[in-house]
């Protein structure tokens, strides 16, 4: 489960030192507050004994907004709080906005088994940038995923960390406006050859996110676009290459792109999904991407590092499973 | 008697006497000879020009109705009702022949048709003999109200039905969306599970043992019963997000559109669908482009669900056809501005569907199909139809196939100079 690094060169160290004790492995604290017991328990029983991660995950239950209010004055520091937003009593909300004001260490995450996107204006607003759903089938891969994000942000970065051990990613860097095309249609035929369900929503969702990171990403010194959306570009410079990542597995396939813009922040993203969700931003080109991809793909993930890098990755599991109720991922660095 | 008889002053009296009656009056002799008809009367048949009528048969070919049934009856009649087709009142006729330079509406001169109410009574009086009085007056608004107030009133009946049904459903499906989600908790954890024990049991016995065989069949057969829970699951999960979305209260986004080119390219692109790959559209076209204001994806949704319907009620290939008409202008409810109307006509000539059938058809959970639909589809169409500020009606007898009409109010800018 859970596995302490041994530091790899004991004999170099100078004899007089004592020998180095193993890295003692980092516990972390979670707080859960769900009212079904049923879903409370099995969150638990999964959290306690199947999440696989380099750390101990110690969990607390909590089954109402009164409880959880108790709870985070109980005087244990919580690393993280994820809250159901429907409960008896204060809501999801009010438990993370008082977890904001007594534990501001923590990260906070809201679940819901309801419409995602009828939240996102409110998350916006409180600035909680993670929204799990209940997906039927329930994927505690995922949840896993999310938590280590939460608990970690910088293992949110890169495709293989959503994607089993052992996976191998191809790696596209584009450099002009050539090689978006070039990219666009390599990534088109493997769609074709895989079992991608609506490969023409798959490839909208990809071409939109490329043409994003290369001319969006990109500004000039009045903060203005530097290249013309569509315009041909000859070269970019090496800090404007966007990077493109691909990989399949048996369940889904993935696609990583990465600019190395960094402009966006997890505000941005929320007030673009929900201007589009609630119509009024339909006309708008910008930011109709982002609300596009999110519609278009089973899984959107987005990982920023401002000033450094945005990282969208996409999943989709063949039309299979999780494309109703489509939860929100940002992760910041 | 005649009507040429020196009139005397109490004869004069009576008439003045009848013409007050709110009432139309005729009295009629034995022998057929109109004795009296008073200005009611007159104005109601629309024949000032050609008083008076000597006998029945004299009346003009629309009236011979009439004149048949008082010549014909023979016995007092108590309240009934007749029904004429009148030409054109001068009115109507002089708007056709001097148009104004811009009419908005041109009613067409063509017959009336009206009803009227009457009693027919049958006397014998000194002298006279016997005679009819034949006492009528115009119901035709009464009844057309009548009419509308009735269709008013199941309007409401159905929408409140509706409403009532839909906030049942959000309760339910609210109440079901948490247990589904534990079971499919519960069922996939417990294949994790299974499958962490079954590598155990692997690792330490080895699949050799005879009784690790047995175990590894036990295992097969719960990992099979588990992935049909997970499929279960699944289709109760899309059922609970139907609901969900039944009785969400929906956002639309509404945008402009060319109602006729919108629907000739859904209908274009929706026509190379495999489900659609037999039917046969044909289409109607609109004569001028018509703005609407519609939500592209619910409207797309309700034409989806009207053509499957289609198909699906055909034997054989179906054949769709698609037409339009135009109505109003109707006075806004809150506005009071005029507003008209597109109706567009969705007709295929399958099975058709009985009047039972019709009258439930856009209840919620209601289906023909058995096992094929949950009974959606028509449902939602309708009350998308509602938020629209439109309509969803239907029309269909068995074995004479089914017409759907889509009713949408022309956004104010997009008003026809003419409807005809």
């Amino acid at each position: 489960m859970s596995q302490a690094r041994i530091p790899q060169s004991i004999d170099t160290k100078p004899l007089c030192e004592p020998p180095a004790l193993a890295e003692p492995v980092r516990c972390y604290r979670l707080m859960i507050v769900e009212d079904d017991e049923v879903i409370r328990d099995s969150l638990v029983n999964y959290l306690e004994q199947y999440h696989e991660a380099p750390y101990q995950l110690k969990v607390d239950a909590c089954c109402d907004g009164n409880q959880a209010f108790a709870q985070l004055n109980a005087g244990l520091l919580y690393d993280l709080v994820i809250s159901d937003i429907h409960l008896p009593g204060p809501d999801g909300f009010a438990v993370l906005d008082y977890a904001q004001q007594v534990q501001p260490q923590a990260q906070k995450a809201l679940i819901t088994a309801y419409h995602v996107e009828d939240y996102i204006r409110t998350a916006k607003e409180k600035g909680f940038f993670n929204i799990i759903a209940k997906a039927v089938p329930f994927n505690y891969q995922e949840l896993s995923t999310v938590i280590n994000n939460l608990l970690n942000p910088s293992s949110a970065f890169g495709l293989a960390n959503y994607l089993p051990e052992g996976t191998s990613v191809d790696t596209f860097s584009i450099q002009n406006s050539e090689d978006i095309m070039t990219c666009f249609h390599t990534l088109r035929k493997r769609f074709e050859q895989v079992r991608v369900k609506n490969v023409d929503d798959l490839c909208t969702a990809v071409i939109e996110a490329i043409t994003n990171a290369v001319y969006h990403a990109n500004k000039n010194e009045a903060g203005e676009d530097k290249y013309e959306k569509g315009s041909p570009i000859e070269a970019l410079l090496p800090t404007e290459y966007v990077t493109v990542q691909y990989a399949e597995t048996k369940d889904c396939i993935g696609i990583s792109i990465i600019d190395q813009g960094g402009k966006l922040t997890g505000k941005d993203i929320l007030y673009w999904m929900e201007r589009n969700v609630s119509g009024e931003g339909l006309l708008d080109s910008h930011g109709r991407g982002l609300f596009l991809i999110h519609h278009l793909v089973d899984r959107l993930i987005v990982n920023l590092k401002p000033g450094h890098c945005t990282e969208i990755i996409m999943l989709d599991y063949f039309g299979l499973d999780y494309q109703a109720n489509k939860p929100v991922y940002i992760n910041l660095l | 008697m005649t009507s040429g008889a020196p009139r005397s002053l109490a004869t004069h009296w009576m008439t003045t006497v009848l013409d007050e009656l709110p009432s139309a009056l005729m009295m009629v002799n034995a022998a057929g000879d109109l004795l009296h008809m008073n200005q009611k009367a007159y104005a109601l048949l629309g024949t000032e020009a050609m008083q008076p009528f000597e006998r029945l048969e004299a009346f003009p070919p629309y009236l011979q109705p009439l004149a048949t049934l008082i010549a014909t009856t023979q016995e007092t009649i108590a309240r009934s009702q007749i029904e004429l087709l009148l030409p054109p009142s001068p009115v109507e006729m002089s708007l056709v022949e001097n148009p104004s330079s811009e009419p908005s509406v041109v009613e067409l001169a063509s017959p009336r048709p009206v009803t009227f109410g009457f009693s027919l009574t049958i006397r014998h009086l000194p002298e006279m003999g016997q005679v009819k009085f034949f006492i009528f007056s115009d119901i035709t608004q009464v009844l057309l109200d009548r009419q509308q107030a009735e269709r008013i009133k199941d309007e409401l009946f159905q929408s409140k039905k509706l409403a009532a049904m839909g906030a049942m459903i959000t309760g339910v499906a609210h109440e079901l969306n948490n247990p589904v989600i534990g079971i499919s908790m519960s069922v996939e954890l417990a294949k994790m599970k299974l499958a962490k024990t079954h590598k155990h049991i692997a690792e330490q016995i080895g699949l050799d043992d005879p009784f690790c065989r047995n175990l590894e069949e036990m295992f097969s057969v719960i990992g099979q019963e588990m992935n049909r829970a997970t499929d279960a699951t699944r289709r109760a999960t899309v059922l609970v997000r139907d609901l969900m979305d039944y009785a969400k209260p929906a956002r639309m986004t509404l945008e402009p559109v060319d109602w006729g080119e919108f629907l000739q390219k859904f209908v274009a692109d929706i026509a190379q669908q495999p489900v659609f790959a037999n039917a046969q559209f044909s289409w109607l076209p609109l004569e001028c482009p018509l703005l609407v204001k519609v939500d592209r994806v619910r409207m797309e949704q309700v034409f989806y669900n009207l053509f499957k319907n289609a198909t699906e009620a055909s034997e054989g290939q179906p054949h769709i056809e698609i037409g339009f008409q135009l109505s109003g202008p109707v006075a806004d409810k809150r506005t009071k501005e005029p507003v008209y109307f597109v109706h567009c006509l969705v007709r295929d000539e399958g099975q058709g569907m009985p009047p039972d059938v019709l009258e439930q058809i856009f209840e919620p959970f209601f289906t023909t199909k058995g096992r094929g639909g949950v009974g959606l589809g028509l449902s939602i169409s309708y009350k998308t139809m509602e938020m629209h500020g439109g309509a969803l009606s239907v029309e269909s007898q068995p074995g004479q196939g089914t017409t759907f009409t889509v009713t949408l109010p022309l956004a104010s800018d997009s008003v026809p100079r003419r409807i005809g």
